[in-house]
């Protein structure tokens, strides 16, 4: 029981961060297509973080809906076009942002855990 | 080069995806192959030895289950999978026929896991003219979902695949690929008092072509 709810709240977790690393990703890498995302997201995380193609893609998809990402076809070394992802002017202002947030919930979810008084 | 388990593949996506507008699912379409594409080149390139079709079914799968992904774009598609009316004993499965023979099949070596079974072509030539080959998986409590795929592609010849469950009850019976060059199955058999040793069974008689059984299954 305990493991399983473990395994939930880690997934949970890794989840709430996505976007975020996604956004990271992109905006150190760009242009950079779905293929080597996906194994930069692992490869930065040491292998932490593996999500399937099937959920990245669709979150890619979404971003590129939101203006936050946008999105053109190169010509790829193995020959079939990729389809490469940058930062849109309002992506940089979220990843911006978010990256502000994250700091801060860590800052306050470390402190609760270690107990908390001020 | 073709590559048919790819095309098998983003055939079941395009229809999971049938909801979506037109240019939107080419879209989709088009991303996901370049990204396999990419992948299958990737891994072959690491181990020149590795059967392209065993390297397509590996990449496919982990990219995720069509249903999954359309169900992701909030696309999840209202066609259930077409039933090939020819195969009728095959409506009660559920089942979407896909059928894939891989070339020159003498045993399938299955290899349970945690959270995935998957099920491989073993490189060797096909000598005996009448074979059977036998092997099973388990399927353990946790598992949640089970998605059984029978890809056969046939040169010449007959074969034929089975798989029961462990109170031996059929769940996909595929004895009489004689006729078509090509059939895949996929079921997603209900798990409940089911759990334990699923069978697979082979039979293959002067033929050449390919078998591939995959089975995978998913914890809670």
């Amino acid at each position: 029981m305990a493991d399983a709810y473990l395994g939930r709240l880690e997934r949970d977790m890794a989840g709430g961060a996505l976007h975020l690393l996604l956004l990271g990703l992109i905006a150190r890498k760009a242009p950079i297509h779905g293929y080597a995302l996906i194994r930069a997201l692992a490869e930065s995380t040491d292998g932490m973080l593996q999500f399937k193609p099937g959920t990245i893609y669709p979150i890619l998809n979404d971003l590129e809906k939101q203006g936050i990402v946008r999105s053109s076809w190169v010509s790829g070394d193995t020959g079939p076009q990729r389809k490469a992802y940058e930062l849109t002017a309002t992506g940089r202002e979220v990843l911006a942002g978010a990256t502000t947030s994250w700091a801060r919930l860590r800052q306050a979810v470390d402190h609760t855990l270690a107990g908390g008084k001020r | 080069m073709t590559n048919k388990i790819l095309d098998e593949y983003l055939d079941r996506l395009r229809s999971a995806l049938a909801a979506l507008p037109a240019d939107e699912r080419d879209a989709v379409l088009a991303e996901t192959r370049s990204h396999l594409e990419e992948a299958i080149h990737a891994r072959l390139r690491m181990d020149p030895s590795a059967g392209r079709g065993r390297v397509t079914l590996e990449e496919t799968v982990a990219f995720g289950d069509p249903a999954e992904i359309a169900a992701a774009r909030g696309a999840a598609s209202q066609a259930a999978a077409k039933r090939p009316r020819r195969w009728p004993r095959w409506a009660s499965y559920g089942v979407a026929v896909v059928v894939v023979l891989l070339v020159a099949v003498v045993a399938i070596d299955l290899v349970n896991k945690p959270a995935q079974y998957t099920a491989y072509q073993r490189d060797n030539v096909l000598e005996a003219h009448t074979a059977s080959v036998n092997d099973t998986f388990e399927v353990r409590p946790r598992t949640q979902t089970l998605a059984v795929t029978i890809v056969v592609e046939r040169e010449s010849g007959c074969a034929g695949v089975r798989i029961t469950d462990p109170t031996g009850e059929v769940v996909l019976d595929q004895w009489d690929a004689c006729g078509d060059v090509r059939r895949s199955v996929e079921a997603k058999p209900s798990l409940t008092g089911r759990v334990g040793e699923w069978r697979v069974e082979v039979r293959h008689r002067d033929f050449t072509g390919s078998i591939l059984v995959h089975a995978r299954g998913t914890l809670e």
